[in-house]
């Protein structure tokens, strides 16, 4: 097997993963950066493998899938290192206001389960840098959003390509 | 033939309907700070879908768009992206027939989009929401065309042309 073929996945996942997590940096991120990343994994292994064209939707959709739950990965592995290291992020910061407005709601025992994993997670976060359901959480919804965004991105990059061939 | 044009129209009809459906469920979740924004039935969802958001956008609250004080949990152009998928594929619905676009169109929307985000990212020209969604909505409106006709004549017509 050519181990190359994997080289522009784990290349663009990586720089969409930067572009995505860290701060300054992702000011300048928006919705386009991981179907963009799929695109240029799918144009960067053509070159190194010599794809006949036109290309068809399997290979596109496996890229893009792959080059999705790479930036996922790196993207989760950034944020968790980021949190470890500063002991706070958006979601900490932003729970008190959170809370203050749930509070202004009768929700009952529902609101207090709810507030109760929350805050346990916030504390967890502050005082040790780390929690396991946060990681959890986030490393899910980032695999589930940035494969679909991913997969869209390489069947995109599948028409552009066959398009211009 | 007769059976087989029916059977393909009402496949097509159903892959679109289910993309408008799916798209409208993902504009509604973005979108719901600013649909309730005159109460706060869905402020227990905030974090949640604040965090889900947050991979596929900056959320800068200064390049979203707002209502008494609630922001929505994706950017301007984001917002404009979505909603011009959104719209397209509530056209498509209404408009199961095919044929030719070219893929300038395509080039077209990027290289505004394109343009736009350098010129604002440059300080060129000062952000302006209203410039960042209408670019989006271009983008929007060109990108799914070309989706979804990638998708259909793969799953549905086996063609390599793009047809839409």
């Amino acid at each position: 097997m050519n181990s190359n073929k994997y080289l522009p996945i784990l290349v663009c996942g990586f720089g969409a993963a930067v572009l995505t997590t860290v701060p300054y940096i992702k000011s300048f991120s928006c919705c386009l950066i991981i179907p963009a990343a799929s695109f240029a994994a799918l144009y960067l292994n053509l070159k190194v493998d010599n794809i006949n064209l036109p290309i068809t939707i399997k290979p596109a959709v496996v890229y893009g899938l792959l080059t999705g739950v790479v930036a996922a990965l790196f993207s989760s592995t950034f944020e968790i290192l980021i949190t470890f290291i500063t002991h706070n992020n958006d979601f900490v910061a932003t729970l008190p206001q959170t809370e203050a407005a749930m509070r202004s709601l009768d929700l009952g025992n529902l609101l207090d389960q709810t507030m109760g994993l929350l805050n346990k997670m916030s504390s967890d976060i502050v005082t040790n840098g780390f929690s396991l359901l946060y990681t959890i959480a986030i490393t899910f919804s980032n695999i589930i959003i940035d494969s679909v965004f991913g997969i869209i991105g390489g069947i995109i990059g599948m028409v552009v390509i066959n398009k211009r061939t | 033939m007769q059976n087989n044009i029916y059977k393909i129209n009402s496949s097509v009809f159903l892959l679109r309907i289910s993309f408008f459906l799916i798209i409208l469920l993902w504009v509604f979740g973005f979108a719901t700070p600013i649909i309730f924004s005159n109460s706060n039935s869905t402020i227990i969802l905030y974090p949640v879908l604040h965090k889900f958001y947050s991979g596929v956008c900056h959320q800068l609250d200064y390049k979203s768009f707002s209502l008494l004080g609630s922001h929505a949990h994706v950017c301007a152009r984001c917002s404009g992206i979505y909603l011009g998928v959104l719209i397209f594929s509530a056209l498509s619905i209404f408009y199961v027939k095919q044929k030719h676009i070219d893929i300038k169109f395509l080039y077209i929307g990027a290289i505004i989009l394109l343009i736009d985000v350098l010129f604002q990212s440059m300080h060129i020209v000062p952000y302006l929401k209203i410039s960042a969604f209408l670019t989006g909505l271009i983008f929007g409106l060109t990108v799914f065309v070309f989706f979804l006709s990638a998708v259909e004549n793969h799953f549905l017509f086996n063609k390599t042309k793009i047809l839409i």
